[in-house]
């Protein structure tokens, strides 16, 4: 099969755009298979599309952009959602890490609080754990609201 | 006002100021274009409502690029148009699709001149995807190889040889049609 394109082609192409083809294009045309078979789509195609070009008309493009300010105003909030999203990451970490080095630093100095007990101490635990409960309850219903509203 | 939406608010005139038009700029870009980037995407994908989409699509990220790209001639918008119609009906593809089928909205039926317009329609509709993109881009839109190749993805070696065959292809289908008529 040869693929190699004819020299003509784009010339040819070019004057059926145009609307005319000159006497030597079209006596090319007679012993050239590939551009006879390029006129034939390129008419076709080339009717086909002035007419539809006619016949419909496209969207307004008041609604267009429109719709273009709403896909920004998406796109922003996209960004700003992964902003707020690595702060709260961010913030959970420090707090994490705050609390470790709190504890290691009370206990490197021996320091304990007065009345502190094993029932005191679970007590604590407990609370520390209700405590990452309820703010990692109320990240998840802020981050799922954000997405949301991104989505 | 919350954090998340200041953020927004300032992110969205930020990116308004430095890469956007204005609505009166817009028009004059959409009004030559919207046409021929609307015939293009019907008869590839052959669906009204698919059509419609990707027009509007196309527009959005046409208008969401980055403001190193806003330096453009006509050439190059309609070009740079073109390229983003062609990556999303791609995408479309890859999300499995396929045009020409589903609840399809039909073209209504040309009155003064059927035979022709079903012609280029059955045409269409027996070709690949890619094959009616590359018939399309080249002889519709009038564009060289290398522009059909950045606006594809493929090589110009690449599109030479299908334009090759989609060529023939539409030729050999066309063909009976057009001896019928004459």
């Amino acid at each position: 099969m040869n693929a190699m394109r004819c020299r003509y082609e784009s010339e040819m192409i070019r004057a059926l755009r145009a609307g005319a083809l000159s006497e030597s294009l079209i006596e090319h045309q007679k012993g050239c298979a590939d551009c006879r078979d390029a006129v034939v789509v390129a008419q076709a195609l080339q009717r086909d599309a002035g007419d539809l070009a006619v016949r419909h008309t496209p969207l307004p493009s008041a609604q267009v952009w429109a719709a273009a300010e709403r896909y920004r105003r998406m796109a922003a909030l996209e960004r700003a959602a992964r902003f707020v999203f690595a702060l709260k990451i961010a913030g959970l970490i420090y707090t994490a890490v705050l609390v470790l080095w709190g504890m290691r630093a009370l206990a490197a100095h021996g320091l304990v609080l007065p009345g502190l007990n094993a029932g005191s101490l679970n007590a604590t635990i407990t609370g520390a754990g209700l405590a990452v409960l309820f703010v990692g309850g109320g990240l998840w219903y802020a981050l799922r609201r954000d997405e949301r509203v991104a989505g | 006002m919350t954090l998340a939406e200041s953020i927004t608010n300032y992110a969205a005139s930020t990116s308004r100021e430095t890469s956007a038009p204005d609505e009166a700029a817009f028009q004059l870009i959409y009004n030559p274009t919207a046409r021929p980037l609307w015939a293009y995407l019907l008869r590839v994908s052959g669906r009204h409502d698919v059509a419609d989409d990707l027009l509007q699509e196309t527009y959005c990220r046409f208008l969401g690029r980055k403001a190193g790209d806003l330096a453009m001639d006509e050439a190059e918008t309609r070009s740079y148009l073109f390229r983003i119609a062609t990556n999303l009906l791609r995408d479309r593809w890859r999300r499995g699709e396929s045009a020409f089928d589903g609840d399809a909205q039909e073209e209504p039926v040309v009155e003064h001149d059927p035979a022709a317009k079903m012609d280029v329609r059955r045409v269409m509709q027996a070709l690949k995807p890619r094959a009616r993109q590359l018939l399309w881009l080249a002889y519709v839109e009038g564009m060289s190889h290398a522009e059909i190749a950045e606006a594809t993805g493929l090589s110009v070696l690449s599109i030479r040889l299908l334009l090759f065959r989609a060529r023939r292809h539409a030729a050999g289908l066309l063909r009976p049609a057009t001896m019928e008529a004459r």
